[in-house]
């Protein structure tokens, strides 16, 4: 594989990868919302035209068309921020994940490009244009959104399971990897999910509607979050396929995506427990619980799947500090620079070591550096921990450098502890 | 061959984004601008402009940055080493940009709905300046860290001993250019969008024309600037004109041509102003890209990874159905929302908006 060495940006406002992850959730929360709101505009508008149900329609015009009109832009803008944070912050495996599947991800814009026309349409002709064209254009937005879904999810999931690909070298087997289905159908079910619950917060804040109203809303609502209950299913899926090329060692996020994925169970069969029960709907305590379940799973389940590829960007092929197992292979086997130099050059050796092998996670001042997460190591704590950090932490790659450097690395390290900068 | 090909595609796209983009931007923004200039010599085409031009001032800025997804996805694979260099160096800066871009599109939404257009100038002046502002300084952020990138020498320099204040200062004359040229592209987007009233019965010919003739004296008095900046930026740079320099003289002097006919109303001149801009618009994007490619150049041409991945010959069967389908689509729908326009409100209508 060939990838050329690239710049290292380094802030001391905050850890890069929190600045990525945060981005990265963001974007995947509002476009699940976006998409699943898309879902469930169609489902009300079908339903309000069978059942001659003229709220159902007026609950889209009124709730549902500003959820997704909202949604859509905050998926694009944070969309924007999450790639330009992931070409800073993983250049290396940006650069990769560009070049590589670069046609997939046109695709992929193409169809967001149509999804928002039609949906853009769709929300400015909702209250003038026949049933035929408003279906037709909500089945464009759902059509588009969700072909653009599966692109980016292809490309995402593709950083869990890139094994096939290393074999072929193809880029289609790179997108149709292992953790392909688990990861959409875990995708899809979230965007249900969130959209759900925001249309049921709709119901509870929607006014001039009587009781009946509401629970006509909310019962049409519920439907929704009981396939929920397939979501444990996609989560062992998606393990599975993890632990499948880690070994028998469980993942750190299993229990967090275990809990997320207990937690849509949990909101699934009360979601059905309250369709049985006829003639009930869920309170307003009831839905800030759902509520805080649906964003709590989601959100846990965003960050674990952020975490997932640890120690690597891209399972195998990709470290997390942007170099590939080869690299650090290849650097461990140089041979040894001579160490007649002074102090002083030893210190910037050790600050390029930093720059290097460090800092694209690690800043060198400031809340994680590497300065903060070792302040308690001695001199020979900081050789023998750095050195086996993949041991002692296993999110962590293991140490590219030499020995050598590894010293220059602790002697740069102790320098700045002394208030050297 | 195939490799090359797909280069060459990937090439045209970013290219083909990056002009759509500016397209779409220009009329954004251009289009707030007009309106705040009207809104400040109190002109009388104010209520045409602000019920044609105020509510497509959003959808234009979304899809302005749908189509800006291309040149972002293409940049760094293309310019890898340009790209990361200004990253690493303003990366903040860079990341900066969306909270400007994030107020701009709230504001310029806002301005764009339809009891917001009903609320006194007081009102909608300051939104419609922030939003502007907001999205000049999104522009003015992204040109820096451009430059910043294509700067060779800079690689080697650190963060903190950047010469940003000279590159704000440099960057100036591009926020006036791109101000002018949004302005520009607003005014003949007016006018094609007044003509369109006009036919649809919604608009007297007497108050097309009247709006129309400001918006083309406005338009020709920026055509006539740009015009001129261009010549003496070239003369200053002593550098031979080449193609796209005579395509950017040729597209100013059929803008130029255009703008007078369609004043003169003896010909298509809207046709010929619009052509005249866009290849004026393509050019100025020719030249900016220069000095691109020949960092490119110099560096041995495009990456041979990336040659071979857009070689692909099934990706890029799949990537052009799937642009071919949805520019389908995208044009059948619009036409279905030209067919569909609904009538515009009564004043029964608008009272009961205002009031709900």
């Amino acid at each position: 594989m060939d990838l050329p060495q690239l710049p290292v940006f380094e802030t001391e406002l905050l850890r890069p990868q929190t600045l990525l992850s945060s981005l990265a959730i963001l974007h995947a929360l509002a476009a699940q919302l976006a998409v699943g709101g898309g879902i469930l505009a169609a489902l009300f508008e079908v339903r309000g035209e069978r059942w001659g149900e003229p709220l159902l329609r007026e609950f889209v015009h009124r709730a549902l068309a500003p959820l997704i009109l909202i949604a859509a832009v905050l998926a694009l803008v944070s969309g924007v921020g999450a790639w330009l944070a992931t070409s800073l912050v993983a250049p290396r495996a940006s650069l990769l994940l560009g070049r590589e599947f670069i046609w997939l991800l046109g695709a992929a814009g193409c169809s967001v490009a149509f999804g928002v026309v039609c949906g853009a349409a769709y929300l400015s002709r909702a209250r003038t244009a026949p049933a035929r064209r408003r279906w037709l254009l909500l089945g464009g937005f759902i059509l588009g959104t969700g072909l653009a879904l599966l692109g980016v999810e292809g490309v995402l999931a593709f950083r869990l399971s890139p094994e096939e690909w290393v074999r072929t070298g193809d880029a289609w087997d790179g997108v149709l990897g292992a953790a392909l289905a688990p990861s959409l159908a875990r995708r899809v079910l979230s965007s249900l999910a969130l959209a759900a619950v925001a249309g049921l917060i709709g119901v509870e804040r929607m006014q001039g509607l009587d009781e009946s109203d509401r629970r006509l809303l909310a019962r049409t609502i519920l439907v929704v979050l009981v396939p929920l209950a397939l979501m444990p299913m996609a989560t062992i899926g998606l393990l599975g396929v993890v632990t499948e090329a880690d070994g028998p060692a469980p993942s750190p996020w299993a229990l967090p995506l275990g809990l997320a994925a207990l937690g849509s169970l949990l909101v699934a069969g009360g979601a059905l427990a309250l369709l049985v029960r006829g003639r009930s709907r869920p309170g307003r305590s009831i839905v800030v619980g759902l509520a805080a379940l649906v964003v709590g799973s989601a959100v846990i389940a965003e960050r674990a799947r952020e975490t997932l590829a640890l120690p690597y960007d891209i399972r195998g092929v990709l470290y997390a500090n942007g170099l590939t197992p080869e690299e650090v292979d290849l650097r461990r086997a140089a041979r040894p620079r001579p160490r007649e130099g002074v102090a002083r050059e030893e210190i910037q050796r050790g600050r390029q070591v930093h720059r290097e092998l460090c800092a694209r996670c690690h800043a060198s001042r400031g809340r994680s550096s590497i300065q903060e997460l070792t302040r308690s190591w001695d001199r020979e704590m900081l050789i023998g921990n750095l050195a086996k950090l993949h041991r002692l932490q296993p999110s962590m790659p293991p140490f590219a450098g030499s020995d050598p450097e590894l010293e220059e690395l602790v002697a740069w390290l102790l320098w700045t502890r002394d208030g050297g900068r | 061959m195939a490799e090359t090909a797909g280069a060459d595609l990937l090439m045209l796209l970013h290219h083909a984004g990056l002009l759509l983009h500016l397209i779409l931007v220009g009329f954004a923004v251009g289009g707030a601008l007009l309106l705040c200039l009207f809104e400040i010599f109190r002109g009388e085409e104010i209520a045409h402009l602000e019920r044609l031009v105020s509510p497509r001032i959003a959808p234009a800025l979304i899809l302005a940055i749908i189509a800006g997804f291309a040149p972002l996805l293409l940049l760094p694979v293309l310019h890898p080493l340009a790209y990361h260099q200004g990253g690493a160096l303003l990366g903040v800066w860079r990341l900066a940009m969306l909270l400007p871009l994030s107020v701009g599109l709230t504001l310029i939404h806002l301005q764009s709905m339809e009891s917001f257009r009903r609320l006194p100038g007081v009102f909608r002046f300051p939104v419609r300046l922030l939003g502007l502002l907001a999205l000049t300084s999104v522009g003015a952020l992204w040109a820096i860290a451009r430059r910043v990138g294509e700067e060779a020498t800079l690689w080697s320099a650190r963060a903190r001993d950047l010469p940003l204040e000279g590159m704000v200062r440099e960057a100036l004359p591009g926020i006036g250019l791109f101000l002018g040229v949004s302005l520009l592209l607003g005014a003949i987007g007016s006018v094609w969008l007044l003509e369109g009233e006009q036919r649809r019965a919604r608009l007297s010919p007497g108050e097309r024309f009247r709006a129309e003739e400001t918006l083309l004296r406005l338009a020709l008095l920026v055509a006539v600037g740009l015009a001129i900046a261009a010549e003496v930026l070239r003369a200053r740079s002593g550098s031979p004109l080449g193609a796209p320099g005579w395509l950017l003289r040729g597209g100013l002097l059929l803008l130029l041509a255009g703008l007078v006919t369609q004043l003169q109303r003896v010909g298509p001149g809207r046709t010929i102003a619009s052509i005249g801009a866009l290849a004026s618009l393509a050019a100025g994007l020719l030249l900016r890209e220069k000095r691109r490619q020949a960092l490119l150049a110099a560096g041995g041409g495009l990456d041979t990874t990336v040659a071979a991945a857009a070689g692909d010959a099934e990706g890029r069967t799949v990537f052009l159905f799937a642009l071919g389908l949805s520019t389908l689509g995208i044009l059948a729908v619009l036409r279905t929302l030209r067919r569909d326009a609904p009538p515009p409100p009564t004043e029964e209508e608008t009272r009961i908006e205002v009031l709900s």
